[in-house]
């Protein structure tokens, strides 16, 4: 895996986690302050849903970028209309759930590659005796892993 | 990945650009100055808008010439920057961002506190569900479709905000800078031509005028919605021609199948394919297209039928392959309608299925009586019209040209006219024009860009770059006149504000506020506590001016809960004289009656606003 593989693999679960952490801190902070509202207002804008549209390998970021938010809008909507039809309205519970959304998503977006990039690996090692017999035709094995990150 | 969406800053698109060969470097330069110029234009035109100033023909009166030479300095630069060698799209994007902080960034700079009078009922909303934890779908329309106000409201608590006073009036900026990304989604699924896209990005926002971009659930909803076709067009649309045999498997009777061969059989836009459209990756866009959908269906009550009929028209063209998911809409719909938005169905269905098919009532119900309201209203609500009338026509001649170079962006035209049939069906309190130009807006742009880049085999010439340069001229001479026409009513004074928040801590709870007319930053706190009537609601003010005669009937009306309060502010006085709901200078008169009565008294005062209270209460 390459540098810059590497580093799209693992930036939006790095923000993901880093975004949870700050918004699970924040919201105990007293007040609304400066560092709560920006904290909230970052996390529930972004998070929930760019846990789940760099699955999509959407290359071009603003737009990727806006499906997040209109993705992490509907869910936050969704989330708060459950508390209020479940008459268990609570920020707290609210902001939980966002969090465990977040961070299955995150997981998502790290195991799916790996999980590509090792059922990948496993096919060219059962391939290999095949194509040491045709190696003429058969030419380079494709690379599962890069296409499965391919943002 | 190499697919319909690009990369903005790295990725050379087709259709691009024909002039300023020479020395690009220099071209890019002069792009990237005249942007810094306008854009410090604009922060040194701020301080010179006197809002005092605005006269009844909105806030274009008070603008300085430095905030209009800023944006023709941004148009020109523009124009450079869609015609320019090899510029990458971020600077492009650049330019977008900065016409959305002038165009609608201006007012909530300007001003301390939200614009239009909605928007404190809306964050009145969100503070009842902030409150109390819950809906109560008897006191208000909202609450049956509380999906924004809910989010608010969640967002408020997690933030530590009492309530959304203190950002609300950002909304304009945040909503309308959310559009650009959605608005690139959807036009690039549309046609690979950057100048078209482009173009109609620019087109939307200098023509969108009713704006769907304040606290408002409709404002979520519209963003959904652009999103959502975005999607749906780039991943399940169907591309190239459909043969005789497809159109016979349909069950089509066989002699008609030449026919729907003729109707449906064309090749469809012209948007790049999506090579990373994988069927699991349909899978996933289709579960986030169900998860907008339906917070669209729990945010908006318009906005779900809108969305139904068009995709439902995209479908029946064979346009599109999620070719269930119409019904899953129409289901989601009803289910929403008939289940927890039943206390409003059930009250209100008969006034929704009433007006069906009665068009020229709904249409009256929708354009104002230009005789009846001021000269500088009627020359804005004109300049509203002609602006309408003229986007559309040039959608029209768009079209026409995009056949002729042989397209037929059927998807297209669903989207920019299937909405044109809802007049036939609501007046919608009066505002579904307004509702049909904003759903129709992105589509009838699109069309009208391509009016004069019909395909991407257009040549870039001096008279396409001239006309470019005088539809986007006279478009956004339109808009600052249409978007910023009612001005004088749309903002309210710190001043006024204050005078509500101070009868919101003094009236005990069950208190009648009578106000001169509903245009006051009013009900964004203690939404079910109090009620609200104003004078020009009440059948005995209507149409004529109430007068010191009349003091004994606003007395009466006071007397109609144990604890009353009157408030006369600035801006319910400017909309009278706007609008003329009742006639000019009413407020104006009644205030000096009361003033001179001793059954009433002045209980708070500042330079704006008034509250006054009954001296035997």
């Amino acid at each position: 895996m390459d540098n810059h593989t590497f580093r799209r693999l693992w930036i939006w679960p790095a923000i993901l986690v880093a975004s949870s952490a700050l918004a699970a801190w924040a919201v105990t902070l007293p007040g609304p302050g400066l560092v709560r509202p920006l904290a909230a207002f970052w996390f529930l804008l972004v998070c929930p849903g760019m846990a789940f549209v760099p699955l999509l390998g959407i290359g071009d970021r603003l737009v990727a970028l806006t499906l997040g938010i209109a993705l992490s809008l509907s869910l936050g909507v969704l989330v708060a209309l459950g508390m209020l039809g479940l008459g268990v309205w609570s920020a707290t519970l609210g902001l939980r759930i966002l969090i465990g959304v977040s961070l299955a998503g995150a997981a998502l977006q790290l195991l799916i590659p790996l999980a590509a990039r090792a059922t990948g690996r496993r096919r060219v090692v059962e391939a290999e005796p095949a194509r040491q017999r045709g190696a003429a035709e058969s030419g380079p094995a494709p690379s599962i892993t890069e296409g499965a990150t391919r943002q | 990945m190499t697919h319909a969406l690009g990369t903005i800053g790295r990725r050379e698109l087709p259709g691009g650009p024909a002039g300023s060969r020479r020395r690009p470097g220099l071209v890019w330069a002069g792009i990237l100055a005249l942007l810094a110029g306008a854009c410090a234009l604009w922060a040194f035109s701020l301080r010179r808008i006197d809002l005092a100033a605005i006269s009844d023909y909105g806030l274009i009166s008070s603008l300085p010439a430095t905030f209009l030479l800023a944006l023709a300095l941004l148009s020109v630069s523009f124009l450079l920057a869609l015609h320019a060698e090899r510029l990458p799209e971020a600077v492009l994007l650049a330019h977008v961002v900065a016409l959305v902080l002038i165009l609608y960034g201006t007012g909530p700079l300007l001003y301390e506190t939200p614009r239009l009078s909605w928007t404190y009922k809306h964050i009145g909303v969100a503070e009842y569900i902030q409150r109390t934890g819950g809906v109560e779908p008897s006191i208000s329309i909202y609450f049956n479709w509380p999906g924004f106000f809910a989010l608010a409201a969640l967002f408020n608590q997690i933030a530590g905000l009492d309530s959304a006073l203190a950002y609300a009036g950002w909304s304009h900026v945040f909503f309308e800078l959310a559009f650009v990304g959605a608005l690139l989604l959807l036009f690039r699924a549309l046609s690979a031509d950057r100048r078209v896209t482009w173009l109609a990005i620019w087109l939307f926002f200098v023509t969108n005028w009713v704006a769907p971009d304040y606290f408002a659930p409709q404002s979520l909803a519209y963003l959904l919605y652009l999103t959502l076709f975005g999607l749906l067009l780039n991943w399940f649309k169907v591309r190239g021609e459909i043969d005789e045999a497809t159109v016979a498997r349909w069950r089509v009777p066989r002699r008609l199948v030449p026919l729907a061969h003729r109707l449906v059989g064309y090749p469809e836009h012209d948007g790049a394919p999506n090579a990373g459209a994988t069927p699991a990756r349909r899978v996933g866009v289709m579960l986030i297209v169900i998860v907008l959908f339906a917070t669209i269906v729990a945010t908006h009550q318009l906005t779900p039928l809108v969305a139904f009929l068009c995709f439902a028209m995209i479908v029946l063209a064979a346009r599109s392959r999620a070719l269930g998911l119409p019904a899953l809409m129409a289901v989601l719909t009803l289910a929403w309608y008939f289940y927890p938005a039943f206390p409003y169905t059930q009250d209100e269905l008969y006034r929704f299925v009433l007006p069906f098919g009665r068009i020229g009532e709904n249409l009256d119900r929708n354009l104002a009586d230009l005789a009846a309201v001021s000269d500088g209203r009627a020359f804005v609500a004109l300049t509203c019209r002609a602006l309408t009338l003229s986007v559309w026509a040039l959608a029209v001649v768009g079209a026409v040209r995009r056949f002729r170079a042989g397209h037929a962006d059927v998807s297209c035209f669903a989207l920019a006219f299937v909405p044109l049939v809802l007049p036939l069906l609501q007046p919608y309190e009066g505002e579904m024009l307004f509702r049909v130009y904003m759903f129709t807006l992105p589509f009838m742009v699109w069309l009208a860009a391509a009016a004069i880049y019909p395909s991407a085999a257009t040549p870039t010439t001096r008279l396409t770059t001239g006309l470019a340069g005088v539809l986007c001229g006279l478009a956004l001479a339109a808009f600052l006149i249409a978007y910023y026409g009612n001005e004088r009513t749309n903002y309210f004074t710190a001043d006024e504000l204050a005078a509500a928040e101070w009868i919101y801590e003094d009236a005990p709870p069950r208190s009648l506020i009578v106000m001169g007319s509903f245009n006051s930053p009013m009900e964004y706190r203690d939404f079910e506590r109090h009620s609200i009537v104003t004078l020009a609601g009440l059948d005995e003010f209507r149409e004529r001016a109430p007068g010191p005669a009349d003091l004994v009937e606003v007395e009466r009306v006071m007397r109609w809960a144990p604890s009353s309060y009157l408030l006369v502010t600035r801006s319910q006085i400017e909309y009278v004289d706007l609008f003329r709901p009742l006639p000019a200078g009413s407020l104006t008169n009644l205030e000096e009656a009361l003033r001179g009565s001793d059954r009433f008294k002045v209980a708070f005062e500042n330079r704006d606003a008034r509250v006054y209270v009954l001296t035997e209460p």
